[in-house]
């Protein structure tokens, strides 16, 4: 398979009042042709900023990305211009978000909003475009799409504006579509219907996805590899099933243990003590050794490597020193 | 028997027609009967709609019923005024979701704390106030220290153990516990459930534990409720709903939980369409337009309450005849 997508050595850095702070800290990540990458953490551990800074949507002024390079197909897309970056977002790279609402303009009838992605990144005219909405909203599971394109986005519940999203998201046919949360505002049924979609339409159209979730259920469930962040950074990446079965890193360890689809009701949940530290206060060495339970000497003092383990799983951790495959 | 509740409804009107001359009437709770034992934690379950939050504040009396009885402690209280509830909440208390919200963001731990003391247990000295709201932090796992801060000062997880102090301090023998860990990443998740569990034991509490999230409500429930468009539609122990659902929504429901083993992964029942707005509810069984096994009957005659055990009641068309045969 071919690298589709490429980050190398990411760092990014927010502005405070006491000086730049880095949030992100040497992220490499790769994402193949027609594969599903998952990147879980917790909040505040730089899952969405990696996400954001992949379409340029770092809120500009405040961040920026300080080191590292982005690339599609071998190319870096970190240095083109705006009017550069305009011709790949959506048509190469697109994003749907949590919450849809917040997403869509409440003014604009959804097939106008629709119809003018496709307007902007494909050539047609605008019936064809008309044409191509229609197509789009049934491709996504909208049973009336005529009656559809004619409603605004309050007019619809949560998981139609979802499949919205997603339809904006496929109009320009793009390579790569990031999905921060797509179903976290979801209730669970209608969370079932859009990760069926989402496997639908990747496996119709050949696109790679990355997808950005807290939920280790929603992960098992739709990707084929995963990268685990902590504070700002990947401490284990490798094949879902390998790493849900056997994780290495001891942070992934504990938050498998602690959820509670694991344990008999009967047992304590395991729960990793302390919490996230904040981004200006990450410690030395492995950012996760004053919660880890097994922190040797070594750990407060030296970051460890990303060490290359069996079965195509890295991990970031000192436990594994001198174990490479 | 601490609470009974027979029959709770809870309607709401709203003007409809173009001057708003006509009135609709929307059943948010509609015919609800369930009783918790002493000591047990009881579920309650459903999507957004259906009415779980409204009934457990109709319980609490934050919101008047329409009809139907509430009995607590073997006093029947639907009717009680203001005046009675105020002495009644000591002993019924509520954690909501958002544990920000909930706090007063001007107003130090320790006035949050003493505010049900001054309310309901006027008599009580500064000195034994401050005792009082020493042992409760330490109680939820906080320190005397923390009692001087204010709730931008803490963390998410240490806001939520304010919360329930705060519930904790009028010593209640009834919480209402409204998605209690929703808003928390999964390790805090793990060490408020665990706190739950223990408080639960220490102080013989009576939990009514509202959630969207199943994995959390088998791990914590003795017994579960499903609730859907403002009905009970099943109630049983919770293994026994979680390895043989009865209710058609029931079994779709928990097949939608997205798995994280592999080698438990059932047959996913994707539903199609989504709740039906409360303004319009079906006749007949409110789940029979997205009801695999619609049966005729389904759409005209509402199903009754059956029992299929002495612990497992269902609202279904498919057992009523079982039981007729």
């Amino acid at each position: 398979m071919t690298n589709l997508l490429t980050i190398k050595q990411l760092a990014i850095e927010f502005s405070s009042p006491t000086g730049p702070v880095r949030v992100i800290e040497n992220v490499n990540l790769t994402l193949e042709a027609g594969e599903t990458l998952g990147i879980v953490g917790e909040s505040g551990s730089g899952k969405s900023v990696t996400a954001s800074s992949i379409m340029r949507l770092l809120p500009k002024d405040l961040a920026e990305i300080s080191d590292g390079d982005i690339q599609l197909k071998g190319q870096s897309i970190v240095k083109l211009s705006d009017s550069e970056f305009r011709k790949i977002r959506g048509s190469k790279i697109s994003m749907i978000f949590q919450e849809p609402m917040t997403a869509l303009n409440p003014v604009f009838k959804i097939g106008s909003q629709i119809s003018e992605m496709i307007l902007q990144h494909r050539k047609k005219s605008k019936k064809e475009a008309k044409a191509e909405v229609i197509n789009l909203l049934r491709e996504v599971g909208i049973s009336a799409p005529e009656q559809i394109v004619n409603s605004y986005p309050h007019q619809l519940s949560g998981g139609m504006r979802q499949r919205i999203m997603i339809a904006m998201a496929i109009a320009g046919d793009p390579e790569v579509l990031i999905a921060d949360e797509p179903t976290t505002a979801l209730d669970v049924t209608i969370q079932a219907q859009v990760l069926e979609l989402l496997k639908k339409i990747q496996r119709e159209r050949g696109m790679s996805i990355i997808l950005i979730t807290h939920d280790f259920g929603v992960v098992a469930e739709l990707c084929d590899r995963v990268c685990v962040m902590y504070a700002g950074q990947i401490v284990e990446q490798g094949k879902v099933s390998t790493i849900f079965n056997n994780p290495r890193h001891p942070y992934t360890q504990g938050l498998l243990k602690s959820i509670p689809q694991f344990v008999n009701p009967s047992e304590e949940l395991y729960t990793i003590k302390g919490q996230v530290p904040a981004p200006n206060q990450f410690p030395k060495g492995c950012r996760f050794a004053p919660r880890c339970p097994m922190k040797m000497e070594i750990c407060e003092l030296e970051e460890p490597e990303m060490i290359e383990l069996k079965e195509g799983i890295a991990c970031k951790c000192h436990l594994y020193r001198g174990e490479t495959d | 028997m601490l609470l009974q509740i027979k029959d709770l409804k809870k309607h709401y009107t709203y003007k409809k027609g173009i001057l708003g001359s006509q009135k609709g009437l929307i059943k948010s709770l509609d015919g609800v009967t369930l009783s918790i034992e002493q000591g047990e934690t009881f579920s309650v379950v459903g999507e957004s709609g259906s009415g779980k939050t409204t009934l457990s504040k109709t319980i609490l009396k934050l919101i008047e019923p329409t009809d139907g009885t509430i009995i607590f402690d073997g006093e029947d209280i639907t009717h009680a005024d203001e005046k009675k509830m105020r002495q009644l909440r000591t002993n019924m208390q509520i954690v909501f979701q958002d544990p920000y919200g909930s706090l007063d963001p001007k107003w130090t731990i320790q006035r949050s704390l003493e505010e049900p003391l001054r309310t309901h247990m006027k008599s009580l000295s500064q000195q034994e106030m401050k005792q009082r709201v020493e042992h409760v932090l330490s109680v939820v796992g906080l320190n005397p220290e923390h009692a001087k801060r204010f709730p931008h000062e803490l963390s998410g997880g240490q806001r939520q153990r304010v919360v329930i102090a705060r519930a904790l301090i009028s010593e209640p023998r009834f919480i209402v516990l409204d998605e209690p860990v929703s808003a928390l990443d999964v390790s805090i998740q793990a060490q408020i459930l665990n706190l739950l569990k223990q408080l639960q034991k220490q102080l013989s509490l009576t939990y009514l534990f509202v959630s969207h999230d199943l994995s959390v409500v088998r791990y914590i429930s003795d017994r579960v409720g499903v609730m859907y468009l403002g009905k009970m539609i099943e109630i049983a122990k919770t293994e026994e709903l979680f390895q043989d659902p009865k209710h058609p929504y029931t079994k779709a429901l928990l097949s939608a939980i997205p798995e994280i083993n592999a080698n438990n992964r059932k047959e996913r029942i994707v539903l199609s369409g989504e709740i039906p707005s409360p303004r319009n509810p079906p006749a007949g069984c409110p789940f029979h337009t997205r009801c695999p096994l619609r049966k005729p009957e389904c759409s005209k005659v509402v199903p009754e309450w059956t029992s299929i055990s002495e612990n497992h009641q269902v609202a279904c068309h498919l057992f009523n005849q079982q039981k007729g045969e």
